[in-house]
């Protein structure tokens, strides 16, 4: 559970653009649709007995319960991917799978330098790219697939400069 | 296969099942934000379970058995 601080407020959450999501959708999709065919194919060659369409029907329900599944195990990953932007620090959850997860965080004030980067041509169109950025420590954050990720970069950068104007004791009572 | 044993291994097919439905939504719990949209996607993703277990059961009943 992610726990604000007294007078923090949350500015923005950025999950990852839908493009991202897309290549499950279409694991999910052939999951549904390849069944489908081989069934038909199935039915088409033969006269089946009332009996195996009851089993063909309950093997049936329970895949389309694995699928459903596996779809909303899919999106929970999509959907706790996220980077939620405060005015004082950004929070990085990253999802792995259903048991593993990684939350770091970082403080406004340790921003040093951010990079947006739009790798190729379908990312120029949907608007969305990769954002680094780089903090005092040694490490490095970055999101990839981060949907109008100029806006995001802004939103960080108001909150950097706002604190190198006012102080970090003004900012907090704020 | 006999009734019993179906019934075994259906036992423990939605027992493993409900315990990942269970996983899912406590993180969902755990981690959601308040006011997006996620609640409507975890109400879908629940209600179409739930008809499934419940197809998926009176399937299982009606599953002709060796005696």
């Amino acid at each position: 559970m992610i726990t604000l601080y007294p007078n923090e407020k949350i500015l923005m959450v950025v999950h990852k653009h839908w493009i991202a999501f897309f290549s499950k959708i279409v694991v999910v999709a052939i999951l549904l649709i390849a069944p489908i065919t081989f069934a038909g194919f199935l039915f088409e060659t033969g006269a089946v007995s009332a009996s195996a369409i009851v089993y063909a029907q309950f093997l049936a329900i329970t895949y389309l319960m694995v699928v459903m599944l596996i779809a909303f195990l899919f999106w929970m990953d999509h959907y706790l991917d996220i980077w939620i932007i405060t005015n004082e620090r950004v929070i990085d959850v990253e999802q792995h799978g259903l048991f593993r997860r990684e939350t770091s965080e970082f403080g406004i004030d340790k921003i040093q330098d951010i990079t947006v980067e739009v790798p190729h041509m379908v990312a120029t169109f949907l608007k969305y790219g990769n954002l680094r950025i780089q903090t005092a420590g040694e490490r490095s954050f970055s999101i990839k697939e981060v949907p109008h990720i100029y806006e995001v970069k802004k939103v960080i950068m108001d909150q950097v400069t706002k604190r190198e104007n006012v102080g970090p004791q003004q900012m907090g009572a704020n | 296969m006999t009734f019993g044993l179906a019934l075994g291994i259906y036992i423990i097919f939605l027992a493993i099942y409900w315990f990942f439905v269970y996983s899912i939504l406590w993180h969902l719990r755990e981690y959601i934000l308040p006011m997006d949209y996620s609640k409507w996607v975890i109400r879908g993703f629940l209600a179409a379970v739930i008809i499934l277990n419940v197809f998926s059961l009176v399937l299982f009943i009606r599953l002709p058995f060796q005696t």
